[in-house]
């Protein structure tokens, strides 16, 4: 292929995928910005939804359904956990990593478990191949970009303009103060908990036709997340999703000109250097 | 605390150690070597995480560069074991200094995620070489280049006995660092470091080279583990570099206790034996891994050692 | 001192612990004492899937071994432990097997850095240590004496065999991709060797690292003038993989010749598959039962509980992966084979070697239910199995095996000789 479309299809490819991890890793960044917790289990919560989809559509047929079941049921699971654990341990950090790494064994064991160590797949709701005269590209993926934003784009109108939102923001900014302003600090953290495992459950359902369903995916959704978070800024729900689809968007370009081992340790490097140069993330905004 | 009474609990420790060699059955005596091994692992983390309160995901690094530096040593019959040791505890500590300046200049969560970001690199890096190092299959390292002769004797270093000695002598090395600084007024500096680190620049200290100091000491012990690791196993491989290997000292000090010098040792050793029985009884032990992580987070979040240690008694 | 009560406790734990006993396989126990067979397992971790079937297949054809009498009259005891497919555990679950249930023999792993951090091991500690991998650890001497893979065929001798009928007639001119480590290693190596021979290039080599996910951003490498790709993947993410490169390839695509791993487990008529329809795959053992219907096959099928079309018979949306779990079957079996005719009785040094030496003297593994895949030449050697391979065509959505290559197609120059080491 000429390295025009090369580029074209490596700009393409790393675009849909940086937006898709890019609402996991929102998910991961509202985690830390509401309840300050780095929280390992994140990426069980995308496993979840990939997996409920396909259990969905074995029993059901029909995997729409999974984009309102699953993110729902994920934060159901994120509310008990928050509830029973992080609570518990008052989300001491130390306590918090070893917690959440138990439950990612325990989640992901589980899950093995029950649906077996294959990878499953659900054929996607749209099969039309978008030819161009260089490459074929699979229409559903680019529905999925578009999905991201939309539901990027639907989270920061509800943190804007909501009074939910708002309160979310307040505990985001410094919850003792939120406190004493008589916000229900304790509620406002098992919502935001939950709605930070919801995307991320989101994130699973929608990608299930494109890859599969597998109970190690997990791992590489939390990387991914680190990945932006560390570069967009904690906390920051802009930085991170732009961070995202820069990570996205570099990794799909540096892999048509050098092999793929050495993309990965350049995408690794580009995050480092960002962080000796901007500490606190792209927009420079820790607390926002 | 009495430093006496702690120095004497902590001899008797290595004394039963020590004696253990000779009572346990071929298995357990195995066993307890790779535990030894993991165990100086989780005593160097435990510097980082115990003194300074950092939690890296990075550790495998120097835990890699310890056992591939030594182990492409022996496989490439370029120097004998105890030099290929000497040598790759060196680079891990070469490795620390080039990597701190980079890694200290963050905190918290940043910490956290650069670490991790630079064992990925590490990583990867491992598999493009992959000619030298073997990358994801491993290498093997030969017999021939294990067995020395010393004059007139015959060190096989791929003897149970010669094993579990080295993983034991190693473990003495990391104790010992661990309960120099415990003891010493060193300690308390380190305390103010890691409760409020602005404040002790303030008040005068050069923070920066306190951090390194037992940075360096904690990716040089790290190397120290990864050598002997490669010694005793007899391979070297990706796998042992994977985040996974990041994440697993980080549990087996947690689990211990982090305040603790023993407290590596236990938590190696308890989470070892545990997955060790589960994998026989269950089809997937990690879950019971999960479950007991869980468990003591939530019963003893000080880890086992710190809660005795609370309760009971100060070691 | 609480702290020495704790430690002494965790030491006494560890010391019980060590003793207690797994969960095993036990048929029925005659008079004679049973044969233990230790079995390393990847049943959790990446190889999980295989691992499932390893499992599967080496319960039936001990079931099977039991009910005809055992070996040598004495009942064979499978005694597995997971590895996790993971190296460090691997090495730990053979010390456990050797030394802890003092097992007769280990069969062992399928991923190749599993074999490599365990094999050692075994050599040690003086157990008989078989490999069911396909790695060329085993046969190209990384590994020593007490190892051997007669139950499946390596790489080398799959791409030796299958190598001049894809240049012959599919093309000359071929772009490969493959995972980038040691089994990828050894398809790139190989296909090159062999390309050099039969003057055929290879335009491009693409290596995918473990653990990928998507695979669409390295496809822009596969240059435009070549007349066959030859893919071969392993992991969770084979199927995205297929899927990828039947989007990106779209309507125009060269031949595509791939190894069945792409597609273990996994069904044909997954969604997005259906432009493999005319493309070719090696496959170690067709999945279907026309692609080499005998009896032994049948038979085979039958007490794995395996399909007409490779699946379990309880789910025929579970594929089992057909080309690779025979090779625990037919271990077994060779085991079986060499005790009762070099008289091991029990494990010592002297049984041993009198068994070693009876294994490698073996020559011919015959076709038959204790061989179902096809007969193996074993060299004696290089500890290595040499048997057919066969060339399956995807048509309506099936697996048409359409050539099958002859035994002496797959030997390869190798200049190991495991048996100038002393046990």
């Amino acid at each position: 292929m000429d390295p025009l479309s090369a580029f074209f299809l490596g700009v393409l490819d790393g675009l849909t995928e940086g937006l898709l991890f890019a609402l996991v890793a929102i998910g991961f960044t509202l985690s830390y910005g509401i309840l300050r917790i780095v929280n390992l289990t994140h990426g069980e919560f995308y496993m979840i939804g990939a997996v409920m989809t396909w259990v969905l559509y074995e029993a059901a047929k029909n995997p729409l359904y999974s984009l309102i079941i699953a993110p729902l049921f994920s934060a159901f699971l994120a509310v008990i956990i928050e509830r029973t654990v992080l609570s518990r341990i008052k989300y001491a950090p130390e306590p918090t990593i070893i917690a959440t790494a138990g439950l990612l064994y325990i989640i992901q064991q589980s899950t093995l478990m029950v649906i077996g160590p294959y990878s499953r797949s659900v054929p996607p709701p749209l099969s039309t191949v978008i030819s161009t005269p260089w490459f074929g590209y699979s229409s559903y993926k680019i529905a999925v970009a578009l999905a991201s934003i939309m539901i990027a784009a639907t989270l920061w109108i509800f943190l804007k303009r909501t009074n939910l939102g708002l309160r979310m923001r307040c505990v985001q900014q410094d919850a003792e103060l939120a406190k004493n302003f008589g916000i229900n600090v304790r509620k406002i953290y098992s919502l935001g908990f939950g709605l930070s495992a919801a995307l991320a459950a989101a994130a699973g359902v929608l990608i299930v036709p494109i890859r599969q369903a597998h109970y190690l995916m997990g791992f590489d959704a939390l990387l991914m997340s680190l990945l932006a978070v560390t570069i967009g800024g904690m906390g920051s729900l802009r930085g991170t999703f732009l961070a995202s689809v820069m990570i996205g968007l570099f990794g799909g370009i540096v892999a048509v000109f050098t092999s793929p081992t050495t993309s990965r340790i350049l995408s690794i490097m580009l995050v480092v250097v960002v962080v000796i140069f901007k500490p606190h993330g792209i927009l420079e905004c820790v607390k926002k | 605390m009495n430093t006496r009474h702690t120095i004497v609990s902590y001899l008797i420790i290595l004394l039963i150690l020590y004696l253990l060699q000779f009572v346990l059955p071929p298995y357990p005596h195995s066993l307890m070597t790779r535990i030894m091994v993991f165990a100086i692992y989780a005593s160097a983390y435990n510097l980082l995480l115990g003194f300074l309160g950092m939690i890296s995901l990075g550790h495998s690094m120097y835990f890699g560069a310890g056992l591939y530096v030594t182990g492409l040593l022996i496989i490439n019959k370029l120097v004998d074991p105890f030099s290929a040791i000497i040598i790759g505890v060196f680079s891990a500590t070469l490795l620390g200094v080039a990597t701190a300046p980079i890694l200290l200049r963050t905190r918290g969560p940043m910490f956290i995620i650069l670490t991790l970001m630079t064992s990925l690199a590490f990583y990867y890096a491992v598999i493009l070489f992959n000619n030298v190092t073997g990358g994801e299959q491993g290498l093997v390292l030969p017999l021939e280049r294990l067995t020395l002769p010393a004059g007139k004797f015959l060190i096989d270093l791929t003897s149970p006995v010669a094993r579990y000695n080295a993983a034991l002598l190693g473990l003495v090395i990391a104790m010992s660092t661990s309960l120099t600084i415990y003891l010493k007024k060193y300690s308390t500096l380190l305390l103010a470091i890691k409760e409020n680190e602005d404040r002790t620049e303030l008040l005068g200290y050069d923070v920066y080279r306190h951090k390194l100091t037992v940075f360096l000491l904690s990716s040089t012990l790290s190397g120290l583990s990864g050598s002997l690791y490669s010694i005793t196993a007899r391979y070297i491989g990706a796998s042992l570099v994977s985040v996974n290997y990041s994440i697993m000292p980080l549990l087996w000090a947690l689990l211990g206790g982090q305040g603790t010098v023993l407290g590596p040792l236990v938590g190696t050793t308890f989470l070892t034996v545990i997955i060790d029985i589960a994998s026989s009884y269950t089809s997937s032990y990690l879950i019971i891994v999960g479950i007991s992580l869980l468990a003591l987070v939530l019963t003893a979040p000080e880890g086992l050692l710190g809660r005795i240690k609370t309760r009971w008694l100060r070691v | 001192m609480g702290t020495v009560g704790a430690f002494i406790l965790g030491g006494a734990a560890g010391y019980l612990a060590g003793n207690m006993r797994p969960i095993s396989e036990t048929q029925k126990v005659g008079e004679k004492s049973p044969i233990k067979i230790g079995f390393q397992v990847h049943r959790t971790g990446i190889g999980a899937d295989y691992g499932y079937w390893y499992e599967r297949t080496a319960k039936a054809a001990v079931s099977l071994i039991n009910e005809r009498g055992g070996i040598d009259g004495r009942p064979v005891q499978l005694i597995i432990e997971d590895d996790g497919t993971d190296p460090q555990r691997g090495g730990q679950v053979v010390q456990k097997l050797a030394t802890e249930h003092n097992v007769d023999f280990i069969i062992g792993a399928l991923f190749s850095n599993v074999v490599l951090a365990s094999g050692p091991v075994a050599g040690e500690l003086k157990k008989p240590y078989f490999a069911v991998s396909e790695g060329t650890h085993v046969p190209l001497g990384m590994l020593n004496r007490w190892c051997f893979q007669p139950g499946i065929t390596d790489v080398p001798g799959q791409i030796s065999a299958v190598s001049k009928w894809i240049f012959e007639n599919l093309g000359r001119r071929l772009a490969i991709i493959y995972p980038d480590y040691a089994f990828g290693y050894d398809h790139r190596d190989w296909l090159s060797k062999a390309a050099e021979k039969e003057e055929a290039v290879i335009v491009e080599k693409i290596p995918i690292p473990p653990a990928e996910t998507s695979f669409t951003k390295y496809f822009s490498k596969i240059p435009q003038n070549v007349d066959v790709i030859y893919h071969v993947m392993v992991g969770p993410s084979i199927l995205t993989f297929m899927r990828e490169l039947g989007e990106y390839l779209g309507s125009r695509r060269p031949e595509l010749f791939g190894f069945i791993d792409s597609l273990e487990g996994i069904p044909l008529s997954s969604p997005g598959l259906e432009y493999l329809e005319g493309t070719y795959f090696w496959e170690g053992f067709p999945r279907y039962l026309e692609g080499y219907d005998t009896p032994y096959n049948r038979y085979y099928r039958e007490r794995v509980g395996v399909n007409e079309e490779g699946a379990a018979v309880e789910d025929p949306k579970k594929v089992s992966t057909f080309s690779h779990m025979f090779s625990t079957w037919e271990t077994l079996f060779v085991i079986k084979e060499a005790v009762e005719q070099s008289g091991y009785q029990r494990p010592t040094l002297e049984d041993y070697k009198l068994f070693i030496a009876t294994l490698e003297g073996m020559e011919w593994f015959n076709e038959g239910i204790n061989h179902p895949q096809g007969s193996k030449r074993f060299d004696g050697k290089t500890h290595q199995a040499f048997g057919q391979q066969f060339i399956s065509m995807v048509k309506n959505s099936r697996l048409v095996t359409i050539h099958r290559t002859r035994i002496e197609d797959s030997y390869y120059e190798n200049e190991n000789d495991y048996t100038k080491m002393s046990l």
